[in-house]
């Protein structure tokens, strides 16, 4: 097989014969690009069939095609890119790439971004809004992501709404738009992370081990994005249409510096294959000819080059109108599938007043419950009775939906809050319970100390450590670490106690001069103990510090106990 | 779709809603008599559980055993 020069030979040394039948497959674009990067394997899968072409049309003109020079090559390569026409308008053809990507916003809750992408995916709706809300709650710019995407992506009659501004038409989606990209700059859709890393109990390292999962995970994206539109191949075929000037970029060169008076050396074993464009056959400029001669060759490179032209965007509408066909043809089976989904999804669907009647039930039956076990003083137990007692209607009521052929609907939902709301409770009243029956345990350490036990009642007193000097740098230091229990704490008052617990899974209360409490899991409590109206300078220092799996802590301070 | 299910008088029973209703009764019932009756003995709370498994296991074993029987005839 003869070898392929590394470039296009000029359209100087074309022929101007009438063009031959054009076959998609042998003239791909990027082959055709007049710059030295053009692709070998192409060549190797095309050159030969392209060489058959070519020798012909040369010999037709009766001139054997030696014209061809790499002095030439060389020329031809600066010149033609000289000599490109300026590119078209950058937002055509980002636009039009942004339409070959295929995503298109179909009718959903807000601009349908989700409703395309699933559509696109071939998933459902809910999916892609699950994980879009999923992203914005955990702190993701899922908002600004969504609004950019609405802006840029087309819609089912391929308007794209940043294309409508910039011809000048402002419609009422793009003040949406422009809402959500302002909300989306807003600390509040910082979303889980808004009240600060602190105020969820999250270690220092948090936040910053947040952003280096985002870091990871948006750059894997992008590589991912990369990879697939370098995977999804070279133009995409809508966008050819929309930018013939392009497709004809790289066979204007320019005939002034390319001048036809070059002398050619090379041989024709080597001046063969033009694999690009098989729809006419370009032969060399007659050597030594007169200027009427050039003038009508010219004319000739003219047609040739318009015809091409012609060729080339007619087979980019072509193939663009296969393409849309297609893709409407997978969106219609999309659609139907969605429709039978949808049917499907109606059917089992539980009945909203039916769900209504199980959850109002199931909160009038918890009430009465725990109202009854209390009988006027409501404890942890009581509260667990009824949070029982409320999650056995709501149970009731979805079993009786599953044998009625429907699915759980909402009582699922508030059973998915009253469930660990009650599992906690219930050990909080099973600490309590247990805790109950075994003898208090008192300490009264004078010193530093570290105690360590699995559970049980524990009394902290801490009125009788020997307190250091003020100001010392040896602070009392004094720990507690405990599995399961009920712990009191009595601070004395004083010193400066600067006092911090933490539970997995229970309650820590102060009372006195600070009082709060809290209940739930992971809960952690920072605070300071100060004696009235001294300076911290002049009281003595003390450390108190109380970790506990599951229960109570409550502090309380030695002037209350008294 | 077929004429069949298309007709709202039956519809199959649905095994998702049924356990996991039956499961969230189990954890209701465990709760509220744990806390009713005192301090539950923590094996017993385990051999229920255990015991709620198996009926699990046995009613799928049954549902699979009616499906092939009703399949072949």
């Amino acid at each position: 097989m003869p070898k392929r020069p590394a470039i296009e030979p000029p359209d100087d040394s074309t022929d101007p014969n009438t063009p031959d039948t054009p076959d998609e497959e042998t003239m791909p674009l990027e082959g055709s690009e007049p710059t030295a990067s053009a692709d070998a394997s192409t060549s190797s899968a095309s050159g030969k069939a392209a060489s058959t072409e070519e020798l012909p049309a040369s010999e037709k003109m009766g001139m054997p095609a030696t014209e061809e020079s790499s002095a030439n090559e060389g020329a031809s390569t600066s010149s033609a890119t000289g000599g490109t026409p300026p590119p078209p308008i950058s937002g055509n053809r980002f636009f039009a790439w942004i339409r070959g990507i295929d995503i298109r916003r179909e009718p959903g809750w807000i601009g349908g971004v989700c409703s395309g992408i699933a559509a696109r995916l071939g998933i459902d709706p809910l999916i892609v809004r699950g994980i879009a809300v999923v992203i914005a709650v955990l702190g993701g710019p899922a908002i600004l992501l969504y609004a950019i995407a609405w802006l840029l992506l087309p819609d089912a009659n391929d308007k794209i709404h940043l294309e409508e501004v910039f011809r000048g038409r402002l419609e009422a989606p793009i003040a949406a738009i422009g809402a959500l990209i302002v909300l989306s700059l807003l600390p509040v859709t910082e979303g889980f992370w808004y009240a600060g890393a602190g105020f969820w109990g999250e270690p220092h390292w948090g936040a910053s081990a947040g952003r280096a999962i985002w870091t990871v995970l948006l750059l894997g994206a992008l590589v991912w994005f990369v990879v697939w539109l370098a995977r999804r191949g070279s133009t995409p075929v809508a966008a050819a249409a929309t930018r013939p000037r392009d497709a004809s970029a790289f066979v204007a060169g320019d005939t002034t510096t390319a001048s036809p008076t070059v002398a050619f050396t090379t041989t024709p074993s080597s001046a063969t294959p033009t694999t690009a464009y098989p729809p006419t056959s370009f032969a060399p400029a007659p050597t030594n000819a007169t200027e009427p001669e050039l003038a009508a060759w010219r004319e000739q490179q003219a047609q040739v080059r318009a015809e091409q032209d012609a060729f080339r965007n007619q087979q980019a509408r072509d193939k663009a109108a296969a393409n849309r066909a297609a893709a409407e043809e997978a969106q219609r089976k999309r659609a139907a599938q969605r429709e039978i989904y949808r049917a499907e999804n109606a059917r089992t669907r539980s009945h909203p007043l039916f769900s209504l009647i199980v959850i109002g039930l199931s909160i009038v039956a918890g009430g009465l419950a725990t109202v009854s076990v209390a009988n006027g003083d409501v404890s942890v137990t009581s509260v667990v009775v009824g949070l029982a007692t409320m999650l056995a209607v709501l149970a009731i009521g979805i079993i009786i939906n599953g044998i009625r052929g429907k699915r759980s609907g909402g009582a699922a939902g508030v059973a998915a809050l009253v469930l660990p709301t009650l599992i906690i409770a219930s050990t909080l009243s099973t600490v309590e319970i247990a805790v109950a029956d075994t003898p208090q345990i008192t300490y009264t350490p004078t010193e530093s100390q570290n105690y360590t036990l699995d559970g049980g009642r524990v009394e902290l007193d801490l009125t009788k450590v020997v307190l250091e000097e003020p100001g010392d740098f040896y602070n009392d230091v004094i720990s507690l670490n405990i599995g399961v229990g009920d712990v009191t704490v009595i601070v004395p008052d004083d010193a400066h106690v600067l006092f911090n617990a933490t539970v997995g899974a229970g309650s820590i209360s102060t009372e006195g001069s600070f009082d709060s409490n809290r209940i739930g899991p992971m809960q952690t409590l920072y605070t300071e103990y100060t004696p009235g109206n001294q300076s911290l300078n002049t009281v003595p220092q003390m450390s108190v510090s109380v970790q506990m799996g599951a229960g109570n802590i409550t502090v309380i301070e030695e002037g209350d106990n008294k | 779709m077929s004429e069949s299910t298309q007709t709202p008088t039956r519809r199959p029973v649905r095994v998702g809603p049924i356990v996991w209703g039956s499961i969230l009764l189990l954890v209701a019932s465990i709760g509220g008599a744990a806390a009713l009756l005192g301090s539950w003995d923590a094996t017993t709370i385990v051999w229920v559980v255990i015991a709620f498994g198996a009926l699990i296991v046995v009613a799928g074993l049954i549902g699979a055993l009616g499906r092939s029987i009703g399949s072949r005839e």
